[in-house]
């Protein structure tokens, strides 16, 4: 398996998503060696029972752009799977490791299987100016043509994938990400976190998300905004790291609301369940997203989320059970959903608990790993009655 | 004996070309591995050349091109030697300059054969530039220069600087002014292996 992410290098989602499926096929006696990129302090290779993890240098060499940074460091990716023995099938998360992947499997010729979690052409909503943004493009349609299957998270993304890359339907396999709840299930004093951000009377209003566009840290203050003009007992967390953060926290604070807010940027695990905890609300407002991974872990939680209605976003949230859905971009729809489950505590604790019941039923590690596997069997029966395999043929040279 | 090559025009091409019909005269079969707009082969001259079929073609610049176009060579590797000819029988990879020692690097790496770096010229010659994109295939050639079993450079002044620039040792570089003196230094190399 090859991912550019892998803990405790974390740039998103995708690590978490490659150390929990990793450790459920390994649990379930897949031998699994990760292939990822190195992290200060953190050992070359690591080996727990069946799971492998190995670390190729990120940094050895000068890049003149981040391409031909992430075209190097693939080139120590293939060079650490040169050094394995007995691979069966390789699987690659992302365009970012796609040049090893491609490359490893005409030279091995066993089957590649690509996981894709976004799309260029989604993230830039189709607005592929630079080339920088045309590469990735094409790399992702490369991997995806190369690939036996590809896998995605969401219906919406596969329906990304048919129209915006061109992959065949049949081709695709949509099998969710996974929250593992254990992991978030924590004993704290609910109160004692509440008091570092709000005070008792208030109600806490929290956002999870990279302060980038797509995710909409800006229709999450816009509606903050409006709600305060109505009501004031409403403390506003926002959580994550990124370019919006300081126009938005300027705009907070010409508004005159700044005291209502709170920009923690980037928090660790531990604060980060702390708070989803402590909240009253959990809001996704993105305008594009893959999955929704965020609002799993609210949900598990045992929190009510409001969702724009996008993406697998609108597939994670079931509208009026585990909480609501607005039309992505509308910040005074979001108000008011927003209102309407801090208005009612009995209905927003209802969805908290349908919403966590969903999540355990439908996206536990469990069941992802499990889905992966038959995925691989599958892959596997095909390939053994397919010619395409490893040969020595006595030939003559031409 | 296999040549792999980013360039078939222009100098390289023709030393591409050179060296494989001297080659050829002394009884080798060559294949040569080159980038084209099609994955198909053919024999001229005695000489087979494989189209290797580019497939990302919107790229940022050299080293992106040429890294991305692993998986395509990748590929035209696989089909030659597990399917068309017996891997056992090559005895030998020769690259042309960093970009085919990247690319020659995956059939070393593929077959086990010696890999013979071919440097008619090396970043410092071509641009005065310190800019991070020559700093980069600096930093390429260096490493695959290192990997080759042996450099042979094609000129003095790129003998000169293999060993003092990129600290090759003198006993794995060799010089070779012509195609016939490559030929030399090839069947040399194959009697000492």
């Amino acid at each position: 398996m090859m991912s550019w992410e892998y803990p405790p290098r974390i740039v998103g989602g995708l690590a978490r998503h490659v150390y929990w499926l990793s450790k459920a096929l390994a649990q379930r006696g897949v031998e699994v060696t990760v292939i990822t990129l190195d992290y200060p302090e953190t050992p070359r290779i690591e080996q727990e029972r069946n799971l492998k993890i190995v670390r190729v240098e990120s940094h050895d060499f000068t890049s003149s752009d981040f391409a031909s940074w992430v075209h190097q460091f693939n080139l120590n990716m293939i060079e650490a799977a040169f050094e394995e023995e007995d691979v069966s099938l390789i699987h690659v998360h992302d365009w970012l490791a796609a040049t090893a992947g491609v490359a490893l499997k005409h030279l091995l010729r066993k089957p590649l299987i690509a996981t894709i979690h976004s799309t260029e052409y989604g993230r830039r909503r189709g607005a592929l100016h630079e080339a920088l943004q045309r590469h990735i493009h094409e790399v992702e349609w490369w991997l995806a043509y190369e690939s036996w299957r590809v896998i995605v998270c969401s219906n919406y993304m596969k329906s990304e994938l048919t129209r915006f890359l061109g992959v065949p339907e049949d081709k695709i396999s949509v099998i969710p990400n996974g929250i593992n709840p254990f992991e978030v299930k924590l004993q704290l004093d609910v109160r004692k976190v509440r008091r570092r951000y709000a005070e008792d009377w208030e109600k806490i209003v929290l956002f999870v998300g990279r302060m980038v566009y797509e995710k909409g840290p800006h229709v999450f203050v816009d509606a903050a905004l409006s709600l305060l003009s109505r009501r004031q007992d409403v403390k506003f967390v926002l959580v994550g790291e990124g370019p919006m953060r300081k126009d938005l926290m300027d705009k907070v604070y010409r508004s005159g609301f700044w005291h209502k807010f709170y920009f923690t940027g980037f928090v660790e695990d531990i604060e980060l369940y702390e708070l989803y905890a402590a909240c009253d609300v959990a809001v996704f407002p993105s305008l594009y997203e893959p999955f929704g991974i965020v609002a799993l872990e609210a949900m598990a939680m045992e929190k009510p989320v409001v969702a724009s209605d996008v993406g697998g976003l609108s597939e994670v949230v079931v509208d009026g059970l585990s909480g609501l859905k607005v039309p992505p971009g509308d910040a005074q729809a979001l108000s008011y959903a927003i209102e309407r489950l801090i208005g009612d505590q009995s209905m927003a604790e209802e969805m908290g608990r349908n919403g966590a019941q969903r999540v355990r039923e439908l996206y536990s590690w469990d069941s992802v790993g499990e889905r992966t596997i038959r995925l691989y069997e599958r892959v596997l029966e095909e390939y053994s009655s397919n010619p395409w395999k490893p040969k020595k043929l006595t030939r003559e040279m031409p | 004996m296999l040549a792999v090559t980013w360039h078939i025009d222009g100098v390289i091409g023709s030393l591409v070309r050179e060296d494989s019909e001297e080659l050829a005269s002394r009884g080798y079969d060559v294949v040569v591995l080159h980038p084209w707009h099609d994955d198909v082969s053919f024999k001229e001259d005695g000489i087979t050349y494989r189209h290797v079929a580019i497939t990302i073609k919107n790229n940022t610049n050299i080293v992106t091109s040429v890294i991305s176009a692993l998986g395509d060579f990748a590929r035209a590797m696989s089909e030659l030697f597990h399917e068309r000819y017996d891997p056992s029988q090559v005895e030998l990879v020769i690259s042309y300059e960093w970009t085919g020692a990247l690319l020659g690097s995956l059939a070393k790496r593929l077959l086990r054969k010696p890999l013979i770096a071919s440097i008619h010229s090396v970043e410092s010659m071509r641009t005065g530039e310190r800019s991070l994109l020559s700093l980069s295939v600096h930093g390429l050639e260096m490493r695959f220069l290192h990997f080759s079993d042996l450099v042979v450079a094609r000129s003095e002044e790129a003998y000169m600087r293999v060993l003092a620039e990129y600290r090759v040792p003198s006993d794995r570089a060799k010089i070779a002014l012509s195609s016939r003196d490559m030929a030399s230094i090839v069947m040399e190399v194959l009697e000492g292996s």
